[in-house]
C-alpha cells in the first residue's frame, strides 16, 4: 500500500467531520422498530351506518379551521356542483358517497393519523412530524413543498395548494389549533347523529367493539384466519394502524368507501428497512468514500509513476 | 492529464443554437409565471399525481445522462482504465450541465422553494427521508461536478494574455489538481448514493407503484441502468461530436468499442436481474398480464436487450452510426425505466388521471434545449474536448492511447 | 239542519264555493259541477262524534277559509251531528242523532274526534249514558264511510301517552271490518278532512289509503321531504340551541330533534289557519311527529332520529371523483416532440451507419 498514512487519516477526518453533522438527529424519528399505538393517542371513530350525509362537519371544519372558501367549481356529471369534490387544498374534510344502485353509504374522508406514518418518514426536514396526541402536524417553516408526502401517503390524504405563490399542505390536524374559540374536533362536536366522535383511540376501539358486538350484524367483516367472517374496524391494524378508524355498514366494503386494502405493516417500513439497513450509522458511505480514495491515489501514483518511466525511456 | 483537450471554437451563434435559446426563453418565461401564480397554473399536476414528467425526465434522465461522468469515472479511476481519460471531460460537463438542469427542475418544482435553504441545516434533517438524502447528495455532487470542470477553466486561463488571469490560474491549478483525487472519490461515492436512491424513493409507495416495478431492489436497479445510460451517453454523444465539429474532433472508436463492451454486459446483466429478482419475488406472472403498464415493462426490456446485444456485436462497434444508434437505444431504455417507475406505473387511485400540460413540455424540452446550449458554448470556448492527432481512427485496433 | 235552499247566496256563489273547496282540497277543475250537482241533490249527511278529545280538530275545521265552516255547514254538507256546533243539547240532542240515523242509514259519514278509553269498561268517557265504546259501535254500523280525524281518533293520540291510565285507543280497535279512514294530527290539517269528506260526497269515493288508512294525498311523504328549512339541513346549517345564531337565521332543526324526517304529514304544503307558517317548524319549534303513534307524546322531545331512508341527492360527490385533466393538445404535442426526437435521433444513427458501411466499402 503506497497511501500515505497521512492521506488516510486526512480522508477519515474529513468524513468523519461530515457524518458527525448529518448524525444529528432532530425530528428524526426511531429507525425502523414500527411505532405503537400510544395510550394518549387521539384519533376519530366514523361510523358509517350512523352518517345521513348532512355534511355539517364538513362545514364545521371549514369554520373551526378558518379556512378560505373553497373556490373550486366542480362539476359532477356535467352539473355544477358547490361542495368540494375531495379533500383538498381549502378542505381538510368532506363526505363522500358511495352509491351502486342497490346499496349506498357516506364516507368521511380526512387524515387518518397513523401510528406509523408514512409521511413523516418521507418529509426532508421533518415539516410533517408527530406532536402530542400522536397528532401529525405540518410545520409551515421547514416544508419545502417537494409534495413527497403525497406520494407516500397510501391515503393520498397531505392536500397541496396548486395555484398558490405560497402555498400550503392541508389536511386534518384533529383541530389543534382551532381559530373559532373552540377546543377539540368541530366535526365530532357538531355531528346530529354521532356518526363521528372524537377521542382516545383506545377508548375509540372499545367503543367500536363494544358497537360490533351490540349489534355484529349491522357491520362490515371480513374472513379472519380461521374463515369466519368478522366484523371489522378499519384502522385497528391497517397500514400499522392509524389513530382514526372506521366502521363500514353490512354489505358495504371500505374499497367501496374508498380506503385502500393494507397489510398490518406501516407503508415505508420496506422502505425504512432498506435505507437504514444499508446507510446504518453512515458507515458504508464512509468505507466507500475512503476505499475509492485510497484506489484513485493508488492509481493516479502509478499512472505518474509509469509516466516517469515512459518519459526515462524516451529521453 | 489531459493535454490533448483544447476549446473547439466556432461560431457560437448558430441558427440551430437561436432555435435552443427560444426554447429556454419560452421555458423561463414559464417559470416567472409560475413562482407567482404557483405550480398548478403551469403544469397539470394534481394531489393524486403530485409529481408529473419533470421528476422523472429533467431530474432522473437527464442526472442518468449525467451519469456517464460516473460511469466512465469508475472505469477510468477505480479500475485504473486510464485510457478512457479522454472521455472524462465532456462526460463531466454533460454530468455538470445535466445535474444543473436537474437541481433547477426541482426548484421550479418545490412549492415553497425557500424553504430549500435549510437543507444546509442539519439539526433538522429527517434522516428517515429518503429524497433528503437525494437532495444532499445532488447538491454536493452538482458542486464537485463543477470543480472537476474548474481545471478545464483555469487551463484556459492560463493561455489567457491577462498576466491577472494568469497569475490566478498558475497559483490554482496546481491546487486544484491535487484536491482532484479527494474529489473524484467523492465523485465516485454520491452518485452511487443519490442514483440509487432516486429509485428508493418509490420503495414509501407500495400501494401506488405496479408490482412489477415495486421492489427492495429499487436502488440497485437505478444503479445499474444509470450506468447504462452514463455509458450510452457517453457513445452517443462521442460519435456525434465527431459528426458535428468533423475535421476537428475524431470520436474515438476504439474506446467507445471497449467501453460498449463494458456497458453490454453491464445491460444484460441489468436485465437478467431484473427478472431474476421478479421471479425471487414470485411476480414474473405479472409480466404476463398485458394490462394497464405492463406492455412498457416489454418494451424497456426490448429497448435494454438491443442495445445491450448491440453494444456487444463487433460489427455494431465497428460501424459509428450503428454504436450511436446502441447508446441512444441505451439511454432511451434508461429513460423509459424511469420515467416508468416514476409515472407509467405508479397509479395512485381509481378517478386519478395525468398527463403532462403544454406548460410542463416546455419547461422540459427548455431545459434540455438550455444544456445543449451551454455545452455548445462550453466545449467551442474550453478546453473540455480532446482535439488533435493520436488518436485511433476507425478500425484501427491497437494503437496506444495514452 | 235539513237541506236547505241556496237562496242565500246566489247559484254563482255557490259554484264558486264548490271550485273553492274542489280546488282546496285538489279534486279536478270538473269536481266543483259534479259537487254542486250533488249537493243540490241531497247534501251528504255528517255526524260527528267526540269522545277523549280536547275539540282542537273541530277548533281547527272552524278556521278554514276555503271553503270557510259556515258555507262548508250551510251549503256543502249537512252537520246533522255535533256536540260543538249544534244549537241543540240534552235530549234534543240525542233525538237529532238518531233521527239523522234513521234517515240517512247507510248514507252518513261518520267523523269520529277523540280517542276512545276502553278500560273500566269505557267507563272514563260516557254521553248520554252510553259509552264511547257502545256509542261509536252503534253509530259506525250504519255509516257509509268513517272518518277518524285527529291523533286521538286514529291512533289514541294523548290520552294514549304512557302510562295509558284510560286504556285510550283509536277508532281502528273498536271498529273492525270497515274502512276506516285516518287523518291524524295533533290537530289534524283541516283541508285533509275536507278533501276527504268533499270526495266521498261528489264522486262517492274514498281518497287512496295507505296502510294506516291515512289518505295518501296528505300523508304520503315525510315533513322532511317537504320542509322549507330543507336546503338548511341539506348544507349542514343547524341550530343547536333556542335562540342561537342559527335559531334566529332561520336554520333547520333537526340537532334539536326535529322528527320531521319520520313523521308523515303535509303541514308545510297546506297552511293551518290559512296563514303560512302556522306550524311549528314555521314559528321555529322542531315539529314532534303528532301524526305518528310511535313518535308523539312518546319520544322525547329533544332527541335526534334517523332520517327514514336516506336517499342521497343525485349530486353527491362521489368516493372517487374524477380528478385531473388530460390535454389533448398536450397530448398531441407530446407525441409529436417525444416521437419527432426518438425518430430524428433513430434515423440519424441508420443514416450514420449506413453512410460507414458505404465508406467502408469504398476502402480497398
Amino acid at each position: 500500500m503506497t497511501v500515505s498514512r497521512r492521506t488516510v487519516l486526512k480522508t477519515l477526518a474529513a468524513t468523519g467531520a461530515a457524518g458527525a453533522a448529518v448524525g444529528v438527529a432532530g425530528r428524526a424519528e426511531a429507525s425502523h422498530a414500527a411505532a405503537t399505538l400510544a395510550p394518549d393517542a387521539m384519533g376519530l371513530l366514523y361510523d358509517s351506518t350512523l352518517c345521513i350525509g348532512c355534511q355539517t362537519c364538513t362545514v364545521a371544519c371549514q369554520r373551526a379551521n378558518g379556512m378560505p372558501v373553497d373556490k373550486s367549481l366542480v362539476t359532477i356529471n356535467g352539473a355544477p356542483f358547490d361542495f368540494p369534490s375531495d379533500t383538498n387544498g381549502y378542505n381538510k374534510t368532506v363526505i363522500k358517497l358511495f352509491d351502486s344502485g342497490e346499496r349506498h353509504a357516506f364516507m368521511k374522508m380526512q387524515c387518518m393519523q397513523c401510528v406509523d406514518p408514512a409521511c413523516t418518514k418521507a418529509c426532508m426536514l421533518g415539516s410533517l412530524h408527530k406532536v402530542e396526541n400522536g397528532i401529525v402536524a405540518w410545520d409551515p417553516v421547514r416544508c419545502t413543498g417537494c409534495r413527497y408526502c403525497q406520494i407516500s401517503c397510501p391515503f393520498n390524504v397531505p392536500k397541496f395548494q396548486w395555484h398558490e405563490a405560497i402555498p400550503r399542505i392541508v389536511k386534518c390536524e384533529l383541530c389543534r389549533a382551532r381559530v373559532d374559540g373552540g377546543k377539540g374536533s368541530a366535526c365530532a362536536e357538531v355531528c346530529p347523529r354521532g356518526a363521528v366522535i372524537a377521542g382516545k383511540t383506545v377508548d375509540l376501539l372499545a367503543t367500536a367493539k363494544k358497537r360490533i358486538a351490540e349489534n355484529p350484524g349491522r357491520y362490515y367483516g371480513e374472513k379472519d384466519e380461521t374463515g369466519k367472517v368478522v366484523p371489522k374496524i378499519y384502522g385497528e391494524h391497517d397500514g400499522g394502524g392509524t389513530q382514526t378508524l372506521y366502521l363500514a355498514p353490512a354489505g358495504v366494503s371500505f374499497q367501496d368507501l374508498g380506503l385502500p386494502k393494507l397489510t398490518h405493516e406501516p407503508p415505508a417500513q420496506m422502505a425504512m428497512t432498506v435505507q437504514h439497513g444499508v446507510y446504518k450509522g453512515f458507515i458504508a458511505p464512509v468505507i466507500l468514500y475512503v476505499a475509492a480514495a485510497v484506489a484513485i491515489v493508488r492509481n493516479l501514483r502509478k499512472d505518474a509513476a509509469e509516466a516517469h518511466r515512459e518519459e526515462g525511456k524516451h529521453s | 492529464m489531459s493535454a490533448e483537450a483544447r476549446p473547439v471554437g466556432g461560431r457560437i451563434l448558430t441558427p440551430f443554437f437561436y432555435v435552443l435559446a427560444l426554447l429556454a426563453g419560452i421555458m423561463a418565461t414559464l417559470v416567472l409565471y409560475r413562482i407567482f401564480a404557483g405550480v398548478g397554473s403551469i403544469t397539470a399536476l394534481t394531489d393524486g399525481y403530485s409529481w408529473g414528467i419533470w421528476k422523472p425526465i429533467n431530474v432522473v434522465t437527464f442526472t442518468g445522462i449525467g451519469a456517464g461522468a460516473y460511469a466512465v469515472g469508475l472505469l477510468c479511476y477505480i479500475l485504473n482504465q486510464g485510457k478512457f481519460h479522454p472521455l472524462v471531460r465532456p462526460a463531466v460537463l454533460v454530468g455538470a450541465l445535466g445535474y444543473t438542469l436537474g437541481g433547477t427542475s426541482v426548484i421550479v418544482d418545490l412549492g415553497r422553494w425557500w424553504g430549500s435553504v435549510f437543507l444546509g441545516f442539519p439539526p433538522w434533517y429527517n434522516l428517515n427521508s429518503i429524497l433528503l438524502e437525494v437532495a444532499l447528495c445532488v447538491i454536493t455532487y452538482m458542486a464537485v461536478l463543477w470543480v472537476e470542470v474548474l481545471p478545464a477553466g483555469l487551463e484556459r486561463m492560463q493561455s489567457s494574455h491577462s498576466p491577472r488571469w494568469k497569475g490566478f490560474a498558475d497559483r490554482w491549478l496546481p491546487r486544484v489538481r491535487r484536491m482532484l483525487p479527494f474529489i473524484i472519490a467523492l465523485a465516485m461515492l454520491l452518485p452511487t448514493m443519490h442514483q440509487s436512491s432516486l429509485g428508493g424513493l418509490y420503495m414509501m409507495a407500495p400501494t401506488k407503484e405496479h408490482p412489477l416495478w415495486f421492489t427492495g431492489w429499487l436502488p440497485f436497479l437505478f444503479l445499474t441502468s444509470c450506468l447504462t445510460m452514463g455509458y450510452g451517453s457517453v457513445v452517443a454523444m462521442d460519435v456525434l461530436l465527431g459528426v458535428v465539429f468533423r475535421g476537428k474532433y475524431r470520436t474515438h472508436m476504439k474506446l467507445l468499442g471497449d467501453l460498449a463492451k463494458v456497458c453490454g454486459w453491464v445491460t444484460l446483466f441489468y436485465v437478467a436481474f431484473r427478472f431474476a429478482a421478479l421471479g425471487f419475488e414470485g411476480k414474473l406472472g405479472e409480466a404476463f398480464q398485458l394490462t394497464g403498464p405492463v406492455p412498457y415493462f416489454w418494451l424497456e426490456i426490448v429497448l435494454f436487450l438491443v442495445s445491450g446485444l448491440m453494444y456487444l456485436s463487433p460489427a455494431v462497434r465497428r460501424n459509428r452510426g450503428r454504436l450511436f444508434l446502441a447508446g441512444f437505444v441505451g439511454v432511451l431504455a434508461g429513460a423509459a425505466y424511469r420515467v416508468d417507475t416514476y409515472l407509467t406505473a405508479y397509479d395512485p387511485g381509481p378517478g386519478w388521471h395525468y398527463f403532462p400540460s403544454l406548460g410542463e413540455i416546455f419547461v422540459t424540452l427548455g431545459l434540455a434545449a438550455l444544456g445543449v446550449a451551454v455545452f455548445i458554448v462550453v466545449v467551442k470556448t474550453l478546453p473540455i474536448l480532446a482535439l488533435g492527432t493520436g488518436h485511433d481512427a476507425p478500425f484501427d485496433p491497437g494503437r496506444p492511447t495514452r | 239542519m235539513n237541506q236547505m235552499e241556496t237562496s242565500i247566496f246566489s247559484r254563482r256563489d255557490f259554484l264558486k264555493v264548490c271550485s273553492m273547496a274542489a280546488a282546496a282540497v285538489g279534486l279536478p277543475a270538473s269536481a266543483a259541477d259534479k259537487m254542486a250537482e250533488a249537493v243540490a241533490k241531497r247534501k251528504p249527511s255528517v255526524v260527528w262524534l267526540q269522545f277523549q278529545e280536547c275539540t282542537g280538530c273541530t277548533e281547527s275545521l272552524l278556521r278554514t277559509g276555503h271553503p270557510d265552516a259556515a258555507q262548508l255547514i250551510l251549503d256543502l254538507i249537512s252537520l246533522d251531528y255535533s256536540e260543538t256546533l249544534m244549537a241543540a243539547a240534552g235530549h234534543q240532542a240525542e233525538a237529532a242523532l238518531a233521527q239523522a240515523m234513521k234517515d240517512n242509514a247507510g248514507k252518513y259519514v261518520l267523523v269520529v274526534e277523540g280517542a276512545i278509553p276502553t278500560k273500566e269498561n269505557g267507563g272514563y268517557c260516557i254521553i248520554g249514558g252510553k259509552t264511547a265504546i257502545d256509542m261509536l259501535k252503534e253509530v259506525a254500523e250504519k255509516a257509509a264511510a268513517i272518518v277518524a280525524i285527529g291523533s286521538c281518533a286514529s291512533w289514541g293520540g294523548i290520552p294514549s301517552a304512557d302510562p295509558n291510565p284510560t286504556g285510550a285507543v283509536g277508532v281502528g280497535e273498536i271498529v273492525k271490518g270497515k274502512p276506516i279512514v285516518t287523518i291524524p294530527g295533533c290537530p289534524a290539517n283541516p283541508y285533509n278532512l275536507l278533501g276527504t269528506v268533499l270526495q266521498f260526497a261528489t264522486f262517492g269515493t274514498l281518497p287512496a289509503l295507505d296502510d294506516k288508512g291515512r289518505p295518501k294525498f296528505a300523508y304520503a311523504r315525510v315533513i322532511h321531504d317537504d320542509c322549507p328549512r330543507r336546503p338548511h339541513f341539506d348544507n349542514g346549517r343547524f341550530a343547536q340551541r333556542y335562540g342561537d345564531e342559527g335559531s334566529r337565521q332561520g336554520w333547520c332543526l333537526y340537532k334539536l330533534g326535529c322528527k320531521g324526517p319520520q313523521t308523515h304529514a303535509n303541514c308545510s304544503l297546506l297552511s293551518f289557519v290559512d296563514t303560512v307558517g302556522a306550524w311549528p317548524i314555521g314559528i321555529g319549534a322542531q315539529c314532534f311527529g303528532c301524526t305518528e303513534k310511535d313518535l308523539a307524546f312518546r319520544v322525547p322531545l329533544f332527541q335526534t332520529v334517523d332520517v327514514q331512508g336516506p336517499t342521497p341527492p343525485a349530486m353527491y360527490t362521489p368516493v372517487n371523483p374524477q380528478a385531473g385533466s388530460v390535454s389533448p393538445v398536450a397530448t398531441g404535442v407530446a407525441g409529436v416532440v417525444g416521437g419527432a426526437l426518438v425518430g430524428a435521433g433513430l434515423a440519424y444513427g441508420a443514416k450514420l451507419a449506413k453512410t460507414e458501411d458505404a465508406s467502408e466499402e469504398k476502402k480497398p
